[in-house]
């Protein structure tokens, strides 16, 4: 088992770095010396707050948050070119979304209340070197069983909810840790198990809704359990939206961390999590607290359902969840497994839900595009190397300025190809849509837009193969054009691209001819 | 792992503090608002709040809308909406919409539309007497809650005359029902139908299945070409998109079978859907008929009541003696024997006569 | 010897015994409930079709995810790839009114997919499990952000031609046989051909070969000079190629011939239970997929015989049942093998 990429963002952090940002970098740890040396003799509290302060200078810190952040442009970035091309108008959609969350935080909140839960459960179980993929099945067990005591026991007020909270918790915990067990003394890889489990509490919470448990009555037409008594329910705090569950969620956060950073159990799963073999060396018996530690997963995520259940829906309804727990992964993913950084992340993605809707009124672009970015977000976390190769790669581009200076033409008209190959991956994309000219002309526009995207990134590694496919996209250009020729598409256009694009790439081809093969790099 | 914990704590205790600072500032002053006017009018009379399938699913969603662009054509209204996309988001948008916000002016009517809003209707209903509110599919009790508005459909008296008609044109005198799962909502339309399939053939053989899903049509076709199979050759389906597997299962199998294999429609016109080609439908079709519930009617007349001032709250039947029930008959896709019809006709006459009473649930063991 | 025998009785019989057994019993029920020949053979062969149309899409999409955890790489966005491969295949037909340049494009767009978790997986060394989180995310966003863009419709497309059904003339007159395997999809047929190609792929050709020892054993492939992220990348995209297929199969071959949001239904997941039930290997994931597609039609047949009526109330439980077998068998009472180094990102080792 080795599903710790994630992690090497906290630990790779003294690997040698070179230029600019290793400047950077020095300057800014100068700064933090200082400033932990300027309070040496300070009073007690002052200089704890500004050690904690200057942790935040620490590279350590930053990173994550960097590539957390970036990820979060580029998934932006990709998905403003998707609505473009499909047609709706990303400025005003992302304006509107903006504005719609802000003005109603309550209702960020309230998105993020159970994915907060959700997110913790995830990032606690990989924090002992597991995936808790099923954090949905979980989260379900939950909520039922929270419904369940909550319109069986009457109780007083103030009691009922806690009662209802701890029988949601140890539902979900249960349900997550039988897959623990069998990971832990059967070898079942938890990946699988969990998440058969979860499809397994989904029909039987389903069937428990229309069958043993259906509310009766005349009126009742649907799958669901009785309303809750109103003494199990937990009083809305701030709007129309936001319950006291979310404070539940800020309790839980400060609990995890807690848990994983200062206490025995939570060092040895992290230990566990770490290198199995040398844990239990070290005397740490790993199958006890891989059990233990997806138990515990469960019970975040059986709190989330039972929050939800005692909060908003007031009662079960079958098959009631929009993916929270599948959400979950998302925001762990985004939160780097730290229990502060899926609370940030968990609002994050609570903001894109809230805003989703003013987005739909205004711009009207379906609220789907919230998937959409929130996949891309994912996708872009989950390659940490994206991130660093495009990082690397522009500094090395940016060198390449500084080594010629003298006669800076090359890197110049890579850059202008680099242009207008996006660009013309981005026009051919956008003529996809012209399907009446027929199979021919669709396939070399797709296969333009393809070569656009392949050609950009091999001349943004500098590497002399993106200029042949720049000339071959060029002559695609010419063909497109021919094909268009009659048809009432702007065939002018088409050819203007094509003649920049191979004047563009004859250019540099005899550019690079003169320097010798491409300078290394490889895509 | 090295990560420093109180470095963590500090930043997101400053986040937090940094966050909420200008959320108290956003909710204090509001910067985001429009700057404030003397009065703000509403542009809109109506909102609705759909369901959380959304807009296409043929259904409720879609019957409402079209209700309401129909007020809009005739009235004159405005209206707008939002799609839940978890039954959770229900309560905070009809709040909102209560509460009008942005507006000085509150909306006239409030429209929720299926079931699983119940609960959120009764608790906003509660907090604001004065707003005409209005539920699609679901009983609340008006002596509780009277400016709320049922608006209920008596399926099963529907699903009793395309009952009836499958009974008379069966060959193989079995009748199939496909719901889309096991709950009273659908069992209104399978006693319906089956009751209506005796009441023309006594003693026919019928059987009912359900989906388990409402949304995959290949269930919905397995299930059919196992019915037809099985020598059923009238199938009605209540089975939301799932259903619509079934007439394209009565599509394949015609062919293969000694018996005409038909499929019956259910809420909208589904009629055409039987063509070979249903974008340019032309006869036949192989849907004999769809039991037809007028969503956008009761839509229709809710909203003519607040706008001609008439709103009384309570509850609305909509049943074949007002129209908000029927069953379709389109000559242009296919003919059926005015005998039939007839027939079919007489029972509907009876049963908005009050001759006949149709059961509304599963009155067989 | 007495052992062998027992691994033999064990292995060669018993299951087809066990089989034969409820295979009779089926039949029983199912003649007693409709009483009549023609029925009988009707219904009968309507059991073995239904499995098969339900088995394909699983077995297709689990073929893929066998392609890709032999080399190495989990892939859990099986789904996600399913679900872009059945939106493009409505899509391109709708434009170009041709079935089989939908099914082109959709197994195109399972594979273009596959290169998305390529590159992260292999090139990028990304989390196997959070890439594939993501494309099952990016893929139910985008198909129904198109799907209203393309028809401005909501929910389900419009519809299109539908992939014509084979049929074989000297099979239909045959009772049973005939309703069962006549007037099928092609890509029913073709998924056949798939699993013995498969097998022969995976364990008759050097391709195979190498293809396993990167699940295996990479240090030992590299060793060899070959390629190991090579190998990864061409199982990855060949598991995208075959979801999109399967795809294409859900949506414009069997049932309605539209793409409704959401359509795969979770089959991605329950692709994957058949692949582990299956052990990894091609006819594994025949057996499993067919055993699976057997129980999602049982479920509706228990509603045809009216001594069984009651079950339907239990249909949830019949339901879960693929996933509680998998489930058991992780377990241990079956054993399921999985590739060794399956998961573990390979670093080529940096030489001195």
């Amino acid at each position: 088992m080795n599903e710790d990429s994630l992690q090497d963002i906290g630990n790779q952090s003294d690997e040698p770095q070179k230029g600019l940002i290793s400047k950077l970098r020095a300057d800014v740890e100068k700064i933090r010396i200082k400033m932990v040396d300027s309070v040496e003799d300070a009073p007690g509290p002052i200089k704890s707050i500004v050690l904690a302060i200057s942790n935040l200078l620490t590279w350590i810190f930053w990173k994550p948050v960097i590539w957390a952040l970036f990820s979060v442009l580029l998934a932006v970035i990709t998905s403003a070119v998707i609505m473009e091309l499909a047609g709706y108008n990303s400025y005003v959609a992302f304006s509107a979304l903006i504005i719609g969350a802000l003005r109603q935080f309550d209702r960020v909140l309230f998105f993020a209340t159970p994915l907060i839960f959700t997110g913790l459960s995830v990032a606690f179980v990989f924090k002992s070197g597991l995936f808790n993929i099923g954090a949905e099945g979980q989260l379900y067990m939950g909520s039922m069983a929270a419904a369940i005591l909550g319109y069986l026991i009457p109780l007083p007020y103030g009691i009922h909810p806690l009662v209802c909270l701890a029988t949601g918790a140890i539902a979900g915990a249960l349900w997550g840790w039988l897959p623990g067990l069998l990971r832990a003394y059967r070898g079942a890889h938890e990946v699988v198990t969990t998440m058969m489990l979860s499809y397994t509490a989904i029909l039987f919470t389903q069937w428990l809704a229309a069958g043993p448990l259906k509310e009766l009555g005349e009126f009742q037409w649907n799958a669901q359990t009785t309303r809750i008594l109103e003494t199990a329910e937990l009083p809305t705090i701030w709007g129309n939206y936001l319950h006291a569950g979310f404070l539940i969620a800020i309790v839980c956060v400060f609990v995890v961390a807690f848990i994983l950073d200062r206490t025995v159990m939570g060092y040895e799963m992290r230990a566990v999590g770490l290198n199995e073999a040398a844990a239990e060396t070290a005397g740490i018996n790993p199958k006890k607290n891989m059990a233990m530690s997806l138990a515990i997963g469960g019970g975040l995520a059986g709190l989330a359902g039972a929050s939800e259940v005692q909060g908003t829906l007031h009662r079960f309804y079958n098959q009631w969840s929009p993916g929270l727990g599948f959400d979950g992964i998302t925001v762990a993913v985004l939160g780097n497994n730290n229990p502060f950084g899926c609370l940030l992340a968990a609002i994050f993605f609570g903001f894109l839900r809230a805003g989703g809707n003013a987005m739909h009124q205004q711009a009207h672009v379906p609220i789907e595009m919230v998937g959409v970015m929130q996949g891309l977000v994912v996708l872009f976390v989950a390659a940490p190397r994206v991130i660093q190769w495009m990082a690397d790669q522009s500094l090395d581009y940016g060198k390449w300025f500084s080594v010629e200076k003298a006669r800076p033409i090359q890197p110049i008209a890579f850059a202008l190809s680099m242009v207008i190959a996006l660009y013309g991956a981005y026009f051919s994309f956008s003529l996809l849509g012209e399907a009446q000219l027929g199979l021919m002309f669709i396939g070399i526009s797709a296969v333009t837009s393809v070569l656009g995207i392949v050609a950009f990134f091999l001349l943004f590694a500098r590497n002399s193969r993106g200029i042949i496919i720049s000339l071959i996209m060029s002559i695609c250009w010419f063909a497109l054009a021919v094909i268009g020729m009659g048809a009432g598409v702007d065939i002018g256009f088409m050819i203007l691209v094509g003649l920049i694009q191979s004047v563009l790439a004859v250019f540099s081809l005899l550019l690079v001819k003169g320097v010798g093969k491409s300078k290394g790099g490889d895509a | 792992m090295s990560f420093s914990n109180k470095g963590m704590i500090a930043a997101v205790l400053i986040v937090i503090i940094a966050v909420g600072a200008v959320g108290a500032y956003i909710v204090i002053y509001n910067p985001f608002a429009p700057p404030p006017e003397e009065f703000v009018e509403n542009p809109y009379d109506v909102a609705i709040v759909f369901a959380t399938g959304g807009l296409g699913d043929k259904s409720f969603n879609d019957g409402c809308k079209q209700g309401a662009d129909d007020a809009v054509g005739d009235f004159g209204i405005n209206y707008t909406y939002v799609e839940p996309t978890a039954i959770a988001e229900y309560e905070g948008f009809i709040r909102s919409y209560a509460e009008h916000t942005d507006y000085d002016e509150p909306y006239d009517l409030i429209i929720s539309i299926g079931f699983d809003q119940a609960d959120a209707v009764m608790a906003v209903a509660e907090d604001y007497p004065n707003q005409y509110m209005a539920i699609v599919d679901m009983f609340i009790d008006p002596g509780t809650y009277p400016n709320v508005t049922s608006l209920l459909f008596n399926e099963h008296e529907g699903s009793a005359l395309v009952g009836a008609m499958s009974g008379l044109m069966t060959q193989t005198d079995k009748v199939g029902f496909v719901g889309g799962m096991d709950i009273p909502l659908i069992n209104k339309f399978a006693a319906g139908y089956v009751f209506g399939a005796n009441y023309t053939n006594e003693g026919i053989n019928y059987t009912i299945a359900y989906t388990n899903d409402w949304v995959d049509t290949n269930v919905g076709q397995t299930l059919a070409d196992g019915m037809y199979a099985a020598g059923t050759d009238v199938i009605f389906a209540a089975a939301g998109r799932s259903g619509l597997g079934v007439i394209d299962s009565a599509k394949a199998n015609n062919d293969s079978h000694a018996y005409h294999t038909w499929a019956i429609g259910v809420d909208s016109p589904q009629m055409y859907l039987g063509c070979a080609d249903p974008e340019n439908p032309v006869a036949p079709t192989l849907v004999m008929t769809s039991m037809l519930k007028r969503v956008d009617v009761a839509v229709y007349s809710v909203i003519e009541q607040v706008h001609e001032g008439t709103y009384t709250g309570g509850l609305m039947f909509f049943s074949l003696s007002n129209g908000g029930i029927d069953y379709e008959i389109n000559e242009d896709l296919l003919v059926i024997a005015p005998a039939i019809i007839s027939e079919v006709n007489d029972l509907k006459a009876a049963i908005i006569a009050g001759t006949v009473v149709v059961p509304d649930d599963i009155y067989w063991t | 010897m007495k052992s062998n025998l027992k691994r033999f009785l064990r292995k060669n019989v018993i299951m087809p015994v066990v089989l034969l057994v409820v295979i009779t019993i089926l039949m029983k029920v199912t003649y007693d409930a409709v009483n009549d020949a023609e029925r009988f053979y009707d219904l009968t062969g309507w059991l073995l079709q239904a499995t098969l149309q339900s088995a394909t899409p699983l077995i297709l999409a689990a073929l893929g995810g066998m392609y890709s955890e032999k080399s190495g790489i989990v892939n859990i966005g099986l789904e996600g790839m399913m679900l872009m491969g059945a939106f493009t295949a409505v899509a391109a037909t709708y434009f170009f009114y041709d079935p089989w340049i939908g099914v082109l494009a959709a197994v195109l767009a399972g594979g273009l997919l596959g290169i998305v978790h390529a590159i992260i997986t292999v090139k990028m060394k990304g989390n196997h499990i959070v890439s594939g989180t993501g494309i099952i995310l990016f893929a139910g966003g985008f198909t129904t952000l198109m799907l209203e863009v393309i028809w401005n419709r909501k929910g389900m497309s419009e519809q299109v031609t539908a992939l014509p059904n084979v049929n074989i003339p000297f099979l239909r007159d045959i009772p049973i046989i005939g309703v069962a395997f006549d007037n099928l999809s092609p890509i029913v047929y073709f998924t056949f051909v798939l699993v013995i190609v498969s097998w022969y792929v995976l364990y008759r050709t050097p391709f195979g070969l190498r293809l396993r020892a990167a699940g295996e054993d990479p240090s030992t492939l590299d060793a060899a000079g070959i390629s190991v992220e090579k190998y990864r990348f061409i199982g990855v995209v060949i598991s995208g190629l075959l979801a999109g297929l399967s795809g294409a199969y859900i949506s414009i071959s069997f049932g309605l011939p539209a793409f409704g949001k959401q359509m795969t239904g979770g089959r991605g997941f329950i692709a994957l239970a058949a692949l582990i039930f299956g052990n990894w290997s091609p006819f594994g994931v025949l057996g499993a997929g067919l055993f699976f597609g057997f129980l999602d039609t049982l479920q509706f047949f228990v509603g045809f015989v009216p001594a069984w009526a009651w079950v339907q109330g239990y249909s949830q439980f019949i339901q879960m049942l693929p996933f509680v077998l998998v489930v058991l068998a992780l377990a241990g009472i079956r054993k399921s093998v999985p590739p060794k180094a399956i998961a573990v990102p390979y670093e080529k080792e940096v030489k001195a």
